[in-house]
């Protein structure tokens, strides 16, 4: 049995369930700092001319890349490496994670200091991207074999963790670029180098911690779902089975369009409330309102995750989407009564529901196809983030500039954009509505079948 | 042994790992909570 193996990490009688948290936690923590990788956009512009950029800098076109590229690989890796997380186990699959995690910030330090991009797009955006994804699903498959009794609080736990990565991210980094930063150098390359060596540690630390519920395992008093929760399956399913059920691509939009609604706007929040209120907002307020919705988007993965356990799933879902149809509606008119406070509590919510879809994601799955293989299936769905993560942004900047160019003043811009989106949940809430049991004729998955799943 | 229940000292000491893991996670977390709320300040600073 190697080090790394599934069956050695399989908990003996009386292990403590509630270590498996932290150890998602620290993986969640560390590639949460995807979410902060804009903080080095505008010193990587200007890595040659260090105080200016200067001729042969890297235009933030360029730099934008890095990130996008990541979010595509975190997605494609999550869908490709999910069934083999369920083979290999979290203890493996996690140590791989933060391999290459670690490593794709070491490549990229070698990029930035002989000034090749793709170098860059390489070491974060490739390698970093399979770091990402790996390490996205792999803690919370686990969690919910651990807390199958209260999987939103559970996944809530470990995906909150994701938008707390950012929140020590982004200050962090900039203290390692003030420190490490001189005349010859914006601190950038050094700074990652310290992020991949302080990551590459943390999360073995969390995948060391990971152990296994042994087959069969239930907690104590908890006898298994129950029947009056019709949306919640005791059968399991796995990854392929689940991929030719209407019940999968109804999730996947989802997840798509609450992702979709809320992204586009989370890059534009610093610009937009400047525009919507000139002159009584200034830059630092703005950022001040970027980092109040950043709050909001964790703690909502938290609270909408863990409250779901009672609401049920799919009627948290309808309260994300109607009452988010409703918030987007509702705010071209706090623009137009002037009323900051009101503009900032919508967005508010707004994020921590687009937080709280995430987080309770991986618990609908695992209703609706069941425990045993819900982080192959995540792995799956994680394709809608991704797509979410180019269309949003797409098109909440081609839909504004449209309406610029066409004589539409910047504040008033954003308005239409407004009922567009509220008109994406408003779709969302029809495929929210349309999700019903998996019908009887897919078959669930049994090792009877001597089938590999 | 399986089906043994845990002693005393094991018990304590298995919650006591329990603090010692949710300690190391959440002191970092705490730490980026601040330096957020810090930020959110800057929305309601009456110089603005």
């Amino acid at each position: 049995m190697g080090l790394l193996s599934r069956e050695r990490i399989v908990a003996g009688d009386g292990f403590n369930r509630w270590l498996i948290p932290p150890a998602a936690l620290a993986i969640h923590l560390c590639i949460g700092q995807a979410y902060a990788f804009s903080v080095f956009n505008l010193p990587l512009s200007r890595t040659i001319g260090v105080k200016a950029p200067a001729s042969g800098d890297w235009k933030l076109t360029e730099l934008g890349w890095i990130f996008t590229l990541a979010m595509v690989v975190l997605g494609l890796s999550a869908a490709f490496g999910g069934k083999w997380l369920e083979r290999v186990g979290p203890r493996k699959s996690g140590v791989v994670a933060a391999t290459c995690w670690g490593l794709g910030f070491l490549v990229s330090a070698v990029g930035v200091r002989l000034h090749v991009i793709w170098l860059i797009y390489l070491g974060y955006g490739v390698i970093g991207g399979c770091g990402l994804g790996l390490g996205y699903i792999t803690p919370v498959s686990t969690l919910i074999k651990w807390f199958p009794d209260r999987r939103g609080l559970a996944t809530g736990m470990a995906i909150m963790g994701f938008g707390g990565g950012a929140m020590i991210a982004a200050p962090l980094s900039e203290i390692l670029m003030k420190r490490f930063a001189g005349p010859q150098s914006v601190g950038v390359a050094e700074t990652f180098v310290v992020l991949g060596c302080t990551y590459f540690t943390a999360m073995l630390f969390g995948a060391f911690l990971f152990r296994l519920p042994s087959t069969g395992w239930k907690p104590a008093g908890w006898e298994g779902p129950r029947a009056a929760r019709s949306l919640v399956t005791a059968s399991h399913f796995s990854a392929d089975q689940a991929i030719v059920t209407p019940q999968f691509y109804l999730l996947w939009c989802v997840l798509f369009l609450n992702v979709t609604a809320g992204i586009g706007v989370l890059g534009q929040a610093s610009p937009m409330i400047q525009e919507v209120f000139k002159g009584r907002i200034t830059e630092n307020a703005a950022a001040g309102f970027v980092g109040l919705l950043s709050l909001f988007n964790m703690g909502g993965r938290f609270v909408w995750s863990s409250a779901s356990d009672f609401l049920g799933r799919k009627r948290t879902y309808s309260v994300f989407f109607l009452l988010g149809t409703a918030l987007y509606a509702l705010v071209p008119i706090t623009g137009k009564l002037g009323s900051v406070v009101l503009f900032v509590a919508c967005f508010a919510v707004i994020l921590s529901m687009y937080g709280g879809g995430f987080a309770t994601i991986p618990a609908y799955l695992a209703d609706i196809f069941g425990t045993q293989f819900v982080g192959a299936i995540h792995g799956r769905l994680l394709t809608a983030w991704s797509a979410a993560g180019i269309a949003g942004p797409v098109l909440v900047n081609y839909i504004r500039q449209y309406q610029i160019d066409h004589g539409v003043e910047k504040a008033a811009a954003y308005n239409v954009t407004m009922q567009i989106v509220a008109g994406f949940l408003f779709l969302g809430f029809l495929c929210n509505l349309a999700i019903t049991p998996v019908s009887d004729k897919h078959k669930p998955w049994s090792d009877d079948d001597g089938n590999q799943p | 042994m399986p089906g043994e229940q845990k002693s005393q000292t094991d018990r304590i000491a298995d919650w006591g790992l329990v603090i010692v893991a949710w300690s190391l996670v959440s002191l970092p977390l705490a730490w980026g909570v601040l330096m957020s709320l810090k930020k959110a300040a800057q929305l309601f600073a009456p110089h603005q």
